[in-house]
């Protein structure tokens, strides 16, 4: 998957704090941008939507672009189902309310597999009822998961906290330059909190500040669930979801039955 | 990629000398570092080791491809990147069988078939292609002692009677499954290591580790839970690095343990909410996999084999490719046979736990 790269646009800023508040005088600091024209600019963004809707609800839409998310869960929940549901998703047509952009899968643990990308892919397809047209811009980029690798092979755990703080500001810097998602996939450990031991995301306390948004998907008894843990605007919530052969959908009670592939 | 050397990378030659110059000789090396730190090392100013990172990043970087030109890969190379078991209703669930590039674990109380199903998965690896195997050696790695030739043979026979039957062939099927007896963790690495390379060279088509959790116990009988992660991740990395790299399956075998006070259950979030509940659902299943968490996150597609309400039952509780769903099997003398090819449906707790009935297992 290739990717044209769009100008940083630190430097159209400066212009647009003068255009676009219709405020005459020069900006005070370069390359800042004042609250009115962030908002505006909120709300012209699109949101990549997860293929369900209670999740889109608790999102405020969706995945936003521009944003770091980090999605974990304990294994088999589904964040590689959510991964590349996400990868798809942001392919939908501009007509059809999508970003119409490419998507970076970087898969560290082998679980990505094409066969069920072609389910999902066809999934979509069949509900949106349309081809995908050719798709300009990376809008989203993923890694699955980005704890694989820094739990295997870092035995200085400082040096691994510095590493990661590195990593996300990098990941920040990309989001915003280039007004794109980034999708974190992160794995669970046990922790001993409160007087017993509880499950909490993986990599440590120093990179849970890392990432602007956190989604937690969880075994509700039958259900799958996901809670909203960090957001800068929203209120923590939950909201189920199911895997289904389409892919992530509303969690309906037997509507959407998971086939199996043949 | 992680191990590239710096010096292969062709990089301008004011930035190899000065890497080489600092002993920075692989990828590794120089990525691993923040920024701030391998300036200080380079000795050298932010556009300097903005510029190394850039390069040694651009070279070590695995290519990328589309999921497109992957899918064409798959269909190409044909048998769908899978190797099938046999078993009809577990080869549906799993989109053809065991897949190739990929960890599998299969975990299950003692004495439930385990080894069974991996004499199996062996002799259908070294089987030719017109019988729907791979053709290819096997490398089987025992640290129980429980392989059994006469037993496979057996298998063999009873599944596969045409080629049994025609001289020399059971020797020639027999002669490819190589069997690796380590005494000692340190010996099972060492022989990973050089298995990386005979690999693709000797055909090896399929690895089975026999079992996992025994191998993290070998000559560690004071290990605590701390330590034993050590060994276990470099085994685990290395494991994944050679399914990936040579694209064949590699099946791994694990143990179960009793619950401990130590494993957590709930997010911090829940626990407010299900007080009640908590107790219920721990005594429930008194099971779990050995090998922790860290474990069940790396492997691919987990096969958990249990028992209980008077049947046994492999239920495929972790795949990216299929629901969770449970197939009643039997062990005969034909090897495993499922009892039946249409799946029960499994949902929520059931996935993960690991029910054995009659049987008192005590925690290791």
């Amino acid at each position: 998957m290739s990717y044209t790269g769009s100008a940083p646009a630190s430097s159209s800023l400066y212009w647009k704090g003068m255009e676009s508040s219709g405020d005459p005088h020069p900006p005070i600091l370069a390359g800042a941008q004042n609250a009115w024209d962030m908002l505006s600019d909120e709300q012209s963004q699109k949101h990549i939507t997860t293929g369900s809707g209670d999740l889109n609800n608790i999102l405020g839409g969706g995945i936003h672009c521009k944003e770091v998310t980090e999605i974990g869960g304990v294994p088999g929940v589904g964040k590689t189902q959510l991964g590349i549901q996400l990868a798809i998703n942001v392919q939908i047509p501009v007509e059809y309310g999508g970003l119409g952009g490419k998507a970076v899968y970087i898969d560290t643990e082998g679980s990505f597999m094409v066969e069920r990308v072609y389910q999902i892919a066809e999934g979509c397809i069949s509900d949106i009822l349309e081809h995908f047209p050719h798709s300009h811009d990376v809008r989203i980029v993923i890694i699955d998961s980005v704890t694989f690798h820094f739990r295997q092979d870092f035995d200085d755990l400082a040096l691994r906290t510095r590493v990661l703080s590195g990593l996300s500001l990098k990941l920040m810097k990309i989001a915003k330059a280039f007004n794109l998602a980034v999708v974190l996939l992160n794995q669970v450990t046990t922790k001993f909190t409160e007087g017993s031991f509880q499950l909490t995301l993986a990599l440590g306390d120093s990179w849970s500040h890392s990432c602007t948004n956190r989604l937690i998907l969880y075994w509700n008894g039958n259900d799958r669930y996901a809670y909203l843990d960090k957001s800068p605007s929203l209120p923590v919530a939950s909201a189920p979801y199911a895997v289904t052969g389409k892919g992530v959908r509303d969690a309906v009670s037997s509507n959407h039955k998971r086939v199996r592939v043949t | 990629m992680a191990n590239m050397p710096v010096s292969e990378m062709r990089l301008p030659p004011h930035l190899a000398y000065l890497l080489a110059a600092r002993r920075l000789d692989t990828a590794k090396d120089v990525l691993s570092l923040p920024e701030v730190e391998l300036m200080a090392v380079l000795d050298a100013g932010v556009p300097t080791a903005r510029a190394a990172v850039a390069h040694v990043s651009e070279a070590a970087c695995p290519p990328c491809q589309t999921a497109l030109a992957l899918l064409e890969e798959r269909v190409r190379l044909g048998g769908g990147g899978r190797l099938a078991t046999t078993l009809c209703g577990l080869d549906e669930a799993l989109g053809g069988g065991i897949p190739m590039g990929k960890l599998t674990e299969v975990v299950g109380p003692s004495g439930i078939g385990k080894t069974q199903f991996c004499l199996k998965l062996a002799l259908l690896a070294a089987l030719p292609e017109y019988y729907g195997g791979l053709d290819g050696r096997v490398v089987y790695i025992d640290t129980e002692s429980k392989f059994s030739s006469r037993r496979m043979i057996e298998i063999g026979q009873k599944n596969f009677p045409q080629i049994f039957r025609q001289e020399g062939l059971a020797q020639k099927m027999a002669g490819r499954i190589l069997v690796m007896r380590p005494a000692s963790l340190a010996d099972f690495t060492k022989s990973l290591e050089q298995m990386k390379v005979t690999l693709l060279q000797h055909d090896v088509k399929l690895l089975i580790v026999d079992s996992m959790a025994a191998l993290m116990s070998l000559g560690n009988e004071k290990a605590t839970a701390g330590f034993r992660q050590h060994p276990l991740r470099w085994t685990l990395s290395f494991l994944k690095s050679i399914a990936e790299f040579s694209r064949i399956p590699v099946v791994v075998t694990n143990q179960v343990r009793s619950q401990s006070n130590d494993d957590g259950y709930h997010f911090s979030f829940e626990v407010d909410r299900k007080d009640g509940n908590n107790c219920a659902e721990r005594f429930d299943s008194h099971l779990i996999a050995a090998l922790g968490i860290q474990w069940a996150h790396a492997v691919t597609v987990r096969l958990v084999f249990e028992s209980h309400s008077g049947h046994r039952f492999i239920k495929v509780a972790k795949s990216p490719m299929s629901p969770a769903v449970a197939f009643p099997f039997a062990v005969e003398s034909s090897g495993i046979t499922l009892l039946s090819d249409e799946g029960i449906d499994v949902t929520g707790p059931e996935i993960t736990s690991i029910r054995c009935q009659g049987q008192n297992i005590l925690s290791r």
